[in-house]
């Protein structure tokens, strides 16, 4: 055996202030702290590495009445996860990593804190699986050179700003895959940095939907997005190298995909029924390479290229049916009884 | 910006070098059947098939169909590609390069190779009798390699082969009937998301390097391990795996402080989870085992077991009663 210490699993009650129970010598890297049900008013510090925090049942809240800046904080620490527990009402954020890799966060429900449900600072190659996030400022919030994060599964709604965000330039090469992000105040997911990856996410009923800002070579691939109100899917101008394959845009207000960068590559997109044309190039996009996608009942029109050199092909144009609208088609997505219900 | 019809009588590799083609010009290769090799040595020049009918043909005498050295934003895109003795595509020093749609079988060597090369885009490739199928090496970072099918390959279907091969993404790959290991994955924080893995001698092979993550896969019919995570290995996380109807042992955990979620392992030949007497501080949490013989869980280690469920074979029920009709 490597080490001299046993591993150990340790129940902790909403009494026990986790904090320096961690901090003490009771505590191993490896040992599990499981937590009972019950309402725990209480900011948790976690300062050692391959800690396990982890609800025993589905009624673990930590609650910071409005009062408490932030659930959990982990501060330059590796391999500690946090699953399966409720979080509401902290001042800041919901959980907080800083200068953190390979941490865990699972299949946490976090709602109500002012600011970010889940926060990286200058973080690289974590976990964030399956939470699920309501009515805070952002969902997902990563900024200041969060890399190579895996956010996965996830569900972002009702935030007051973004659903999904990298921040700066400087945040890169990060995945957000099979994602939810709904009835957001502003975008479902704004993407600054280079290659960042949006793989079969959802993007529904958010003010703007997909928007890769400052940076390059960030891809987009299986991706839906449905009755969004302004921006759909739209390239910066600067941004180089962007690609888009088999997304599905249907129903959106504005334009469809909206095409400001350069050199980027749009292939097999299916873009249908958006109200203000399917897929706008704009004078400043050039050298784009725009293939084989299909445009259906857009309008006032399916493509419109006012750029420099950019190339179509093979890209298949459908106008609306005669006494055809948008409208005929998006009037029943299952969306909007859901909608009404709020 | 242009595109440019080419034919199988023009010299690829000459015409881009030429100053009749520019950075985000379109190649459109007519069907036929082309017997070259193309370096390609400028940035963004996109190389895409007219037609299914679009082939590279080594005829066993060429090395390689597709040179990308030091190159961004070239893509490759609906080519069928054959017969050459090396690497059919070979990506060196590149980023941001989009290799899509492709089809390959009987290579001599490996299919796609990236050497040193960050941020590309392997993507719905197929890929068939060649020795590795995708293959990421001498420190090849955040590649992102989704919904590729390979198989029958010599050995590995997919490969990071070295430990600064790290923070690629692997998913819905599907890896089938390959000699060595479906997924050989070294380095760190690699991402297996939802691929599938049958009939591989090994299914998922983690080696060298910490904080990999396996979620959503699925491994059947593995002649040995369906998931080995060697020692040394720390913080691995595997979760809501399907690992099932495998001829030895369903997870093989040589390593330490990992997590082990929600993970499904039933009827496998030789014990479902088996942590080796030198782990430490792994976590096996909410697993559901079921009918792994000769036992669901042999833990010898010293690690943390919480709230499994563990279910023997039911009385004259062998994992073969159930694995015997397993489909591919």
């Amino acid at each position: 055996m490597k080490g001299s210490v046993l591993m150990a699993v340790i129940n902790v009650t909403p009494f026990t202030d986790i904090t320096a129970l961690i901090a003490s010598d009771n505590v191993n890297e490896g040992d599990v702290l499981l937590l009972e049900e019950g309402i725990y008013f209480q900011t948790v510090n976690i300062s050692k590495n391959n800690i396990r925090i982890a609800a025993k049942g589905p009624g673990v809240i930590f609650d910071g009445k409005s009062i408490l800046l932030v659930a959990f904080t982990l501060s330059d620490v590796v391999g500690v996860a946090i699953d399966g527990v409720n979080i509401r009402h902290y001042r800041v954020d919901g959980i907080f990593i800083e200068y953190g890799s390979g941490n865990r966060i699972i299949n946490n429900i976090i709602n109500n804190v002012q600011n970010n449900g889940i926060f990286l600072l200058r973080s690289s190659g974590n976990l964030i699986w399956k939470n699920e996030i309501c009515r805070c400022s952002n969902g997902v919030f990563l900024t200041l050179g969060s890399t190579s994060n895996w956010v996965i599964g996830n569900i972002a709604k009702e935030c007051d700003d973004n659903g999904f965000e990298t921040e700066i330039v400087l945040d890169s090469n990060n995945a957000f895959i099979s994602n939810v992000s709904m009835r957001n105040v502003s975008d479902g997911y704004e993407l600054f940095g280079s290659n960042n990856l949006l793989f079969n996410n959802l993007s529904m009923d958010n003010a703007f939907g997909i928007i890769f800002d400052q940076g390059r070579d960030s891809l987009a691939i299986g991706n839906v997005s449905k009755s969004i109100k302004f921006g759909t899917h739209f390239i910066t101008n600067g941004y180089i190298n962007h690609f888009a394959g088999e997304n599905s845009i249907e129903c959106n207000r504005r334009k469809g995909i909206e095409i400001l960068g350069q050199l980027g590559m749009f292939i097999n997109n299916q873009i249908s029924n958006n109200t203000d044309i399917g897929m706008e190039l704009t004078d400043t996009s050039e050298g784009n390479l725009i293939i084989n996608n299909k445009l259906v009942c857009n309008i006032p029109e399916n493509i419109v290229n006012n750029g420099t050199d950019n190339n179509l092909v093979n890209n298949i144009e459908e106008p609306c049916e005669p006494c055809e609208t948008p409208n005929d088609v998006c009037d029943n997505c299952p969306d909007k009884a859901d909608n009404l219900a709020f | 910006m242009a595109v440019i019809n080419v034919t199988p009588l023009m010299d690829i590799t000459a015409l881009i070098a030429s100053d009749d083609v520019n950075e985000g010009d379109v190649l459109l290769l007519e069907d036929g059947i082309y017997s070259q090799t193309v370096n390609i040595n400028k940035n963004n020049i996109r190389i895409a098939a007219k037609g299914s009918g679009v082939i590279f043909d080594g005829k066993g005498s060429l090395l390689t169909a597709f040179m990308l050295s030091d190159v961004v934003g070239a893509a490759i895109e609906g080519i069928k590609i054959r017969h050459y003795r090396d690497d059919s595509i070979i990506i060196q020093g590149g980023s941001g390069n989009r290799i899509v749609n492709n089809k390959f079988n009987n290579m001599l060597s490996d299919a796609i190779v990236l050497i040193g090369s960050s941020g590309n885009l392997i993507w719905k490739n197929e890929i068939c009798y060649c020795s590795d199928g995708i293959k990421l090496s001498s420190g090849s970072t955040n590649n992102w390699v989704i919904e590729n099918t390979v198989k029958d390959g010599f050995v590995d279907a997919f490969e990071t082969s070295t430990s600064v091969d790290s923070n690629n993404a692997f998913i819905s790959n599907i890896a089938i009937r390959h000699r060595s290991s479906g997924f050989r994955i070294s380095g760190s924080n690699n991402l297996l998301l939802n691929n599938i893995s049958i009939n591989n001698t090994l299914g998922i092979w983690i080696a060298e390097g910490s904080n990999s993550i396996a979620v959503g896969n699925k491994v059947k019919a593995s002649k040995s391990s369906a998931l080995l995570v060697s020692d040394e290995y720390r913080n691995y996380f595997t979760g809501e795996n399907n690992i099932e109807c495998n001829d030895t042992i369903g997870m093989f955990i040589l390593g330490d402080f990992g997590m082990y979620l929600n993970n499904e392992l039933s009827y496998n030949g030789d014990s479902g989870i088996t942590l080796d007497a030198s782990t430490i501080g792994n976590l096996v949490m909410d697993n559901k085992l079921v009918c792994n013989i000769p036992q669901n869980i042999f833990d010898t280690g010293n690690n943390n077991l919480i709230n499994n469920i563990d279910k023997p074979c039911r009385p004259c029920e062998s994992p073969s009663d159930a694995c015997d009709n397993c489909t591919e």
